[in-house]
């Protein structure tokens, strides 16, 4: 426990959603977890020039798909052409093909539907952390 | 043939009788020899005329015509028995004894007159026809019988071509129909076999008869007047015809063509049909698809926003209950509250999803028989004392591929509909049958392509469904029960998970009386994919093939011994050195499923406890044994366990591990029992929210 808190503990998390109190929420959670370094972005443009002007400050992003001036995936598209690797869990609404389809053929790392429960979420950390640590 | 020689042999005798008359004109009065020949060029027969002395006398343009292929000479330059010579050289069919006769110089002289068919070369048979005139004169009249016989062959084949047009008529798939507008009442002429099949007439009862009978077909009033005005005033129209068939409803297109003679006057009706029913049917069924697919869409759409409030309505009671920590008991049960309602809203939008997803689901095959046994099981406290289930399967093993979750809960939904249709009680029968192509519905061998096809039906005694709410049964939101008593999704996720599985429904229902849901797959061939077989008493004999199971054991030895000893028993074996390398298996193998995961208490980062909470999140139907050296709970346990585990004491005993496993799978799989636990609430917890 102590180990796995340890290492949740040192990740750096950039929570983007367009929602205060869904934005809110997941950071709660990732607070819960034991994940202490959590930044937010409150839309697509706000995400990429976070990144762009603090690259080292994040190493995790979990990202809302549904978003006004620039949804989920086209924040993804756009990081993936200047970090190929960093994870990008997509928190969503959707739960069809179609939409899994989109968003893995832009590069996400991982796909959450909501509703979820915190245990979803963090076995959905966990195993994105695992791959890609 | 016959008739043709009485005919020419009329022919001939009116032109001797003409010839005979020529010539003796011709010496009587004098008849310029010019205008004789242009007579005797102007005959429809060919002339040889010798004289007397048999020389050679006149000869008209046809004759030499004819002559041409078979003489070298002048006509002009024979005698009489030099062209007689030539004649029977070349006769068709010689009559021996007058040839002789006649070449010894007897016949003519003793009047014997003959007729030979002679061949002309290219020209074909002319029929030669010798007579002694005008007192010793002889004269060949010559007629070329090809036409003749030309003309039989046209009639002949005109007649064969007749026999087939009319055998294309009625081997035509089209009715056609055809009627005399000259007769008193348009009396119908004709009717090919297909008509008489579409109106289920006799041809007798058709020739004869008026319109009337394709009148009184009219789709609608509409339809019969476009018709009646058409046959007034003769025009062309198109219209929709009907007929109540033996198998249901027929539908047709008729084309009626007023048909005009060569002369451009008016002189029959045509009416060609066309059946459309299976056009008609077709189309009822894609606008019926394509309306269950924009509901879909609908309803994904409104599910995917209700999933973002109801994860900010959940997420945040959770989050409140955290900080509470227990403190205050009202409030805690309070947002407790809120949580299981924002679940129950979750399910639901969930049932949205799925009868709209179009997910490819890994199937495995499963035995038919095994699931309907249990979820008969699991129907009774159900379905209450009032009704009375019988279930009916085959001896023996019916293989289909699919999932037994999504097979249990589409018996379940068809199950809690025949029960809900049954108020005062009834009868609730299931049944599985193996049936061929020829005996399954044509709306299901068209879906499905099978040899050999399963069906699970569902019957009740209830009150049945009219055939509009038959129509719209598998709509989402669609309900006919009270507000409250249903979500209008439980037929819509069977539609959503039969697509899913491959197969088809049928459902057939008389008011009054019940109804009877029916699901068909294709019976398959192959091995189940999961099997639990054996005895507790003899351990080498159990076997629990296809079966998966995840073992988290952060000890090498002991995770190999222990995937040893489970591999034995028939399972796939999946084995992590930690709990996060568990959890990444898992997602690797969500789609498939994992059955059982075995986990170690105590490891570094992730403990089972812990594990086993993020695995039962994950995939909910997993099922949980924990392994441990330590006591199961008490002051020595390092990690608090929950109070239902099933639980196996390190050193891992063989026979104890076989034996909690095959409890723990032969348990009801945990997604029907939740819907059986859901359908419950349904009906029963009505009072309860009211009281809220």
């Amino acid at each position: 426990m102590a180990d796995g808190a340890k290492k949740l503990s040192d990740l750096k998390v950039l929570v983007v959603d367009d929602q205060d109190d869904a934005r809110a929420l997941v950071r709660n959670m990732l607070t819960e977890m034991g994940v202490h370094q959590v930044f937010d972005a409150s839309d697509g443009r706000q995400a990429l020039s976070f990144i762009d002007a603090a690259f080292d400050f994040v190493d995790f992003i979990v990202c809302d798909w549904n978003m006004p001036s620039m949804s989920g995936v086209e924040l993804l598209r756009q990081l993936r052409t200047v970090d190929p690797d960093i994870p990008f869990l997509m928190v969503t609404g959707r739960g069809d093909m179609d939409s899994v389809i989109e968003a893995k053929s832009s590069g996400v790392t991982g796909y959450i539907r909501k509703p979820f429960s915190p245990a979803q979420f963090e076995a959905k950390i966990r195993i994105i952390m695992k791959k890609s640590f | 043939m016959v008739l043709m020689y009485i005919i020419l042999e009329i022919l001939l005798i009116i032109a001797v009788v003409s010839m005979i008359l020529l010539v003796f004109l011709a010496r009587r009065s004098s008849l310029s020899s010019k205008l004789l020949n242009e007579v005797m060029d102007a005959s429809e027969y060919g002339n040889v005329i010798f004289n007397k002395k048999g020389h050679f006398f006149k000869a008209n343009k046809l004759a030499k015509h004819y002559l041409l292929p078979i003489i070298d000479d002048n006509i002009e330059d024979f005698t009489r028995n030099e062209f007689l010579n030539c004649l029977f050289d070349n006769a068709a069919d010689i009559d021996e004894s007058i040839k002789n006769t006649i070449l010894r110089g007897f016949g003519f002289e003793n009047g014997t007159e003959f007729r030979e068919i002679i061949q002309c070369g290219d020209i074909g048979y002319v029929l030669v026809d010798a007579k002694v005139i005008n007192g010793g004169m002889t004269s060949f009249i010559m007629n070329d019988i090809n036409v003749g016989q030309k003309r039989e062959e046209d009639i002949i084949s005109l007649s064969i071509f007749n026999q087939q047009l009319m055998h294309a008529v009625q081997a035509t798939s089209s009715g056609i129909i055809i009627s005399n507008p000259a007769s008193d009442s348009n009396d119908i002429l004709f009717a090919n076999d297909a008509f008489c099949d579409f109106v289920n007439c006799n041809i007798d009862e058709i020739i004869g008869s008026d319109w009337g009978i394709v009148i009184g077909l009219a789709q609608d009033d509409a339809n019969r007047d476009k018709l009646i005005d058409a046959l007034n005033d003769v025009k062309e129209v198109d219209v929709a015809l009907e007929f109540e068939g033996s198998d249901g409803m027929r539908y047709f297109n008729m084309k009626l063509t007023p048909a005009m003679d060569d002369d451009g006057a008016f002189e029959l009706f045509v009416g060609v049909l066309s059946e459309v029913t299976l056009l008609k049917q077709r189309e009822s069924e894609f606008f019926h698809a394509q309306k269950l697919e924009s509901l879909g869409k609908l309803s994904a759409g409104v599910a995917h926003d209700f999933n973002n409030i109801l994860s900010i309505i959940g997420g945040y009671s959770v989050m409140a209950a955290n900080l509470l920590d227990g403190e205050n008991q009202q409030i805690n049960d309070y947002l407790d509250r809120i949580d299981a309602a924002s679940k129950r809203g979750a399910s639901l939008t969930n049932k949205m999803l799925t009868f709209s997803r179009h997910k490819v689901v890994t199937q495995t095959v499963i035995n038919v028989c095994d699931v309907v046994r249990e979820q008969g099981e699991l129907l009774l406290p159900l379905l209450g004392v009032s009704i009375n289930l019988k279930v009916d399967i085959p001896d023996g093993d019916v293989n289909v591929k699919g999932s037994s979750g999504s097979l249990g809960q589409i018996l379940m939904n068809f199950a809690v509909n025949g029960r809900d249709a049954m108020d005062g009680g009834g009868n609730l029968s299931i049944n599985v049958k193996c049936l061929n192509p020829i005996d399954v519905p044509r709306s299901v061998s068209k879906k499905i392509d099978a040899d050999e096809y399963v069906c699970i039906s569902v019957s009740d005694t209830g009150t049945g469904i009219d055939e509009e709410t038959l129509e719209k049964i598998f709509d989402p939101f669609f309900s006919t029960k009270d507000q409250g008593k249903g979500t209008g999704l439980g037929l819509s996720v069977v539609y959503g998970l039969v697509q899913e599985m491959g197969g088809a429904l049928d459902v057939s229902s008389v008011l009054g009386k019940g109804t009877k849901m029916s699901l068909y797959l294709p019976l398959s061939h192959e091995e189940q994919s999961k099997k639990i077989s054996g005895n507790v008493s003899d351990l080498s004999t159990i076997c629990l093939d296809g079966y998966s199971v995840l073992v988290a054991e952060d000890e090498p030895d002991l995770l190999m011994l222990v995937t040893n000893m489970l591999e034995e028993m028939g399972l796939k074996v999946y084995g992590a050195s930690d709990g996060d390398e568990a959890l990444v298996l898992l997602d690797d193998h969500m789609d498939e499923g994992i059955d059982i995961l075995l986990t170690d208490v105590v490891m570094p980062n992730l403990n089972g406890v812990k594990l086993a909470e993020l695995v039962s999140a994950m995939s909910p139907q997993t099922k949980i044994i924990f392994m441990s050296g330590y006591p199961a709970n008490g002051d020595m346990a390092p990690v608090e366990l929950p109070d239902d585990l099933s639980f196996v004491a390190k050193p891992v005993d063989y026979q104890a591990l076989a034996v909690l496993l095959l409890n723990k799978l032969r348990e009801g799989t945990p997604e029907t029992l939740a819907f059986a636990a859901q359908s419950m609430p349904q009906w029963e917890t009505v009072n309860t929210d009211k009281g809220d």
